[in-house]
């Protein structure tokens, strides 16, 4: 009973940090209609700044007020910029393009943390009383109360703010109509400002206060958003109040599930406790916020203006692929094997891609699981190989036909709500997948990974270390290259094909307006169930090629971070287009892009960080300047002129024939 | 009469604490256009949101005899309700023609596994009908940005008779069009109602609805305050008073046209 009350009330502080995480995603909905994805990455910020303030990082050394004032000051600054930069030039744009340019400023942010303070945690000096008080007996620190009565009194404050001052109701006003809240002479740029600095100035103040107990982590920090998007569902983005009680609720729950994991009853694997059953947690409470609050979530009355990216017609498919194709192929047997190999994972990370360009770009719905989702088909083909003897072709069959069922589960649990929230569900269920299955010795392949067996058909070896050599005769074999290769090009042209069917008009139509669908006899669930059945297919297949190509699977491959950098450079080349997705598949971790800038350019243990700088860079220049995405832009300009031919050609037929009566 | 082909009966709608619509009963006859009339926020809207689905609503609503009132929006489309919206809301990245083409499937699942293959073509020929009857055969291949109000309008219409309705909602079809304009629309409703498809007409302009319609129902703060033939409606005192305020209804006539 006593070490129960002890790690409830340890609890205290973790649930302070996530109270604040997300009281600042509350504060960014209710001032500029996004779910602030970054959010998570200010606790970051503000910790590693004060860090460095106070143990003279920049030279000198700060004592704590003087420090925490610099910090905050900072923090305020920060907000100016990330309004400027990411919020204000998209204040008409579509709720999609918000979420992308949070996690536009997520990227940027922990690239320059990670380039400037290095990879590894710090220890933060510690700000408020190491004293302990007892409690029931029992010593606990003070600092725990401390920050958990700090994000209370911060909640009841943000509270009264909103419903006692003019700026209070200004927000509200505008969150409810932005467009006559302007004709009544608010300024939504000014209320989106004001809720920007407030909410990145108290969370960063909670974050300083909290680093010392949480720890400070550029890798870890930026995901307490999970939890907090839970926290603030359940708040349904509006009540500070129900956002902090939950997110307290949160932090005591993961403490317990922390003390129990140590109990003789709870469920141990080779002798050692099962892994990930905190993120498991998270996850499956955002399910249930989703169920219970999802169809009472409020719309923000937002003026939008802007749509999303034009979505061209291709035309012409196989003349323009084939010369892409041949080179692959060429490059395939010419080239030398660390080339060869980054060729190959190019054009797995192209079938990746692919699956963001249906689901984020057709049905307009942001998903990062499919990363995750590959994972799953690549070790469930590792087992089936390993302890069942299936092999090719059946066992890749069954590895896909598993993820991609998984995967429809996921995307199902989001179907009650409205707008771009199957972000977090995938969010959640990535990092639940990655934790609980991933991390598992049994299911996933634990700290060792899992080998796979290469494929081969009636005798004859389709993998990678298939007799048949490139030029200089190492491996990987040209054959499995070419296999990625077709399969890429059929799974191009099907999607590429999609959006000129009735399915894919059918997903344009929901991504446009969910009524109107509707009202047109489409089925809209239905329609988002088909879309992330065909992204959850599409990634699937990449992850059975993935496991192929690097005949073993660790889970590393399959992290939440290098999803979220995937699913940012798609968006900036053109997530409504196909060669967005081969260049983004080109320019992932392991393919052609960084291989070459490595190779002559950056040092190499950092191309990770860099890549993901310039992807988050350029995602925030991209959707300021060219918010249909690089390539689209010219696409449209040509699918412009072919309209206006196939017009012109119509109607000279009309006019050739007499009239007829209607 | 023939039995309706909609048949909405004691619908109410309740938001929060305002009752929009109480007990509003409303039919539409085969081949009848009804008006559907009220200054605003009468609960015009809401009684087309409701009977659509896209309301949650107390009555009963059916289409030619079959009670759609538990069906969501979309399955009360195929069961034969067809509807327009006030400001259009077309799809913004599709063409016309492919505007229509969604509107003009009925998709089961054995199609949907077929379309991931085969490529269905968005120019059919009810698409190609649709915009014939509504005049508007040339923007086929136009992007919804680059129309003007008025075609927006009417390639909403012809969204909605796309599919084959039973019956067809209209919400506010009229607004933002010139009299010229509103007038030949009035011909081209009446044209397609008396090609056999029924309609309810929502519009403000009150010369258009006394001029097209068979039927009117008036609406004021949720409730029916008068039905019956335009000719009757139009000098009705409640519905006068409705529009005019009580002092001005001995001196003024409501819609008399010049």
């Amino acid at each position: 009973m006593e070490t129960l009350v002890l790690f409830a009330l340890l609890g205290l502080g973790s649930g302070a940090v996530i109270a604040a995480i997300a009281l600042g995603v509350v504060l960014s909905w209710r001032g500029s209609g996004s779910i602030n994805l970054a959010a998570g990455a200010t606790v970051m910020v503000a910790g590693y700044v004060f860090w460095a303030l106070r143990t003279g990082f920049f030279g000198f050394a700060l004592q704590t007020v003087p420090a925490m004032i610099l910090t905050l000051l900072f923090m305020a600054l920060y907000a100016v910029v990330v309004e400027l930069v990411a919020v204000r030039p998209l204040r008409s744009a579509s709720p999609l393009a918000k979420l992308v340019a949070s996690l536009g400023v997520l990227l940027l942010t922990q690239a320059l943390v990670l380039l400037i303070f290095g990879t590894s945690p710090l220890n933060s000096p510690s700000v408020l009383t190491s004293d302990v008080v007892s409690v029931f007996g029992v010593a606990v620190p003070e600092a725990q109360f401390i920050l958990a009565g700090i994000v209370v009194v911060l909640a009841c404050g943000l509270a009264v703010v909103y419903r006692f001052t003019g700026f209070g109701l200004a927000t509200r006003a505008a969150s409810e109509s932005e467009s006559s809240a302007a004709l009544a002479g608010l300024s939504p740029d000014a209320i989106s400002l004001g809720n920007s600095v407030l909410g990145h100035v108290a969370t960063g103040f909670v974050g300083v206060l909290a680093a010392s107990i949480v720890g400070l982590s550029a890798t870890t920090l930026p995901l307490l958003i999970i939890p907090a998007l839970a926290a603030a569902l359940f708040a349904r983005f509006t009540s500070f109040g129900i956002a902090c009680a939950v997110s307290l609720l949160i932090g005591i729950g993961e403490s317990l599930l922390y003390q129990a994991s140590n109990e003789s009853w709870f469920p141990t694997q080779n002798g050692s406790a099962i892994p990930g059953v905190q993120q498991m947690a998270e996850f499956l409470l955002i399910v249930i916020a989703l169920w219970w609050r999802g169809s009472g979530l409020p719309l923000r009355g937002d003026l939008v203006e802007r749509s999303l990216p034009m979505v061209p017609n291709q035309d012409r498919l196989v003349v323009r692929i084939a010369p892409v194709a041949i080179a692959c192929a060429v490059a395939l047997v010419v080239l030398p094997s660390d080339f060869r190999q980054a060729v190959i994972t190019g054009l797995v990370a192209t079938i990746l891609c692919l699956s963001f360009v249906v689901i984020m770009g057709y049905v307009g719905q942001l998903s990062v699981v499919q990363l995750a989702l590959a994972g799953v088909a690549a070790f469930t083909l590792s087992h089936l190989g390993a302890e069942y003897g299936i092999g090719f072709p059946l066992g890749p069959v069954l590895a896909i036909a598993t993820a991609t069922v998984l995967g429809v589960l996921i995307g199902a649990s989001a179907l009650r709500v409205r707008g771009v929230t199957l972000v977090v569900v995938t969010l959640a269920a990535a990092i639940a997948i990655e934790q609980f299955i991933f991390a598992n010795p049994d299911w996933g392949g634990g700290q060792t990974g899992a080998s796979v067996e290469s494929p081969t058909l009636f005798g004859f070896n389709l993998g990678t270390d298939a007799s048949f050599r490139g030029l200089d005769g190492s491996q990987p074999s040209p054959v499995f290259g070419f296999l990625a290769l077709v399969v890429t090009v059929l799974l191009y042209l099907f999607v590429a094909n999609l959006r000129r069917g009735d399915l894919g008009r059918r997903m344009l139509a929901v991504r446009s307006n969910e009524r109107a669908a509707a009202a047109a006899g489409v089925n809209v669930r239905a329609v988002k169930i088909q879309g992330f059945a065909i992204a959850s297919f599409l990634a699937s297949v990449a992850g059975v090629l993935y496991a192929y190509d690097f005949r073993t699977v660790s889970a590393n491959s399959y992290d939440t971070m290098t999803a979220l950098a995937l699913v940012a450079s798609v968006y900036v080349l053109g997530v409504t287009l196909g060669q967005g997705a081969v260049l983004a598949g080109f320019g992932a971790a392991g393919a052609v892009i960084p291989l070459i800038l490595q190779t002559w350019v950056l040092p190499e243990n950092r191309v990770s960080i860099y890549m993901q700088l310039i992807i988050g860079a350029g995602l925030l220049i991209q959707l300021r300047f060219r918010p249909d995405g690089l390539l689209v832009s010219s696409a449209l300009k040509r699918e412009r002129r072919a309209r206006a031919s196939r017009a012109e050609k119509a109607l000279s037929v009309v006019g050739a024939k007499p009239q007829g009566g209607v | 009469m023939a039995s309706p082909i909609l048949s909405a009966r004691g619908v109410g709608v309740r938001y929060g604490g305002v009752q929009a619509l109480s007990e509003v009963d409303i039919e539409v006859g085969p081949g009848q256009i009804v008006g559907l009339i009220g200054p605003n926020g009468a609960g015009k809207t809401t009684f087309i949101d409701a009977a659509t689905g896209f309301v949650r609503c107390t009555g009963s609503v059916e289409v030619a005899g079959r009670d759609v009132g538990r069906m969501r929006p979309h399955a009360r489309v195929r069961a034969g309700l067809g509807r327009t919206w006030q400001a259009v809301e077309l799809f913004d990245a599709l063409t016309v023609a492919e505007n229509l083409a969604v509107a003009a499937r009925r998709p089961t699942a054995w199609t949907t596994l077929r379309e991931l293959v085969v490529n269905g073509d968005a120019a059919k020929p009810s698409v190609g009908h649709a915009l014939e009857a509504l005049g508007i055969m040339d923007l086929a291949e136009a992007m919804p940005g680059e129309l003007s109000e008025g075609q927006r309008k009417l390639v909403g219409m012809a969204r909605a008779f796309v599919g084959e309705p039973k019956v067809v909602l209209l919400d506010e079809p009229a607004a933002g069009l010139d009299t010229d304009e509103s007038a030949e629309l009035g011909k081209q409703l009446r044209r397609i109602g008396d090609q056999g498809t029924p309609m309810l007409l929502i519009d403000h302009d009150i010369n258009l609805v006394f001029a097209t319609c068979d039927h009117v129902v008036v609406l004021e703060f949720g409730r029916v305050i008068a039905t019956g033939r335009p000719a009757d409606v139009r000098r009705d005192p409640k519905v006068v008073s409705a529009y005019l305020g009580s002092a001005a209804s001995d001196d003024i006539k409501v819609g008399e046209e010049s």
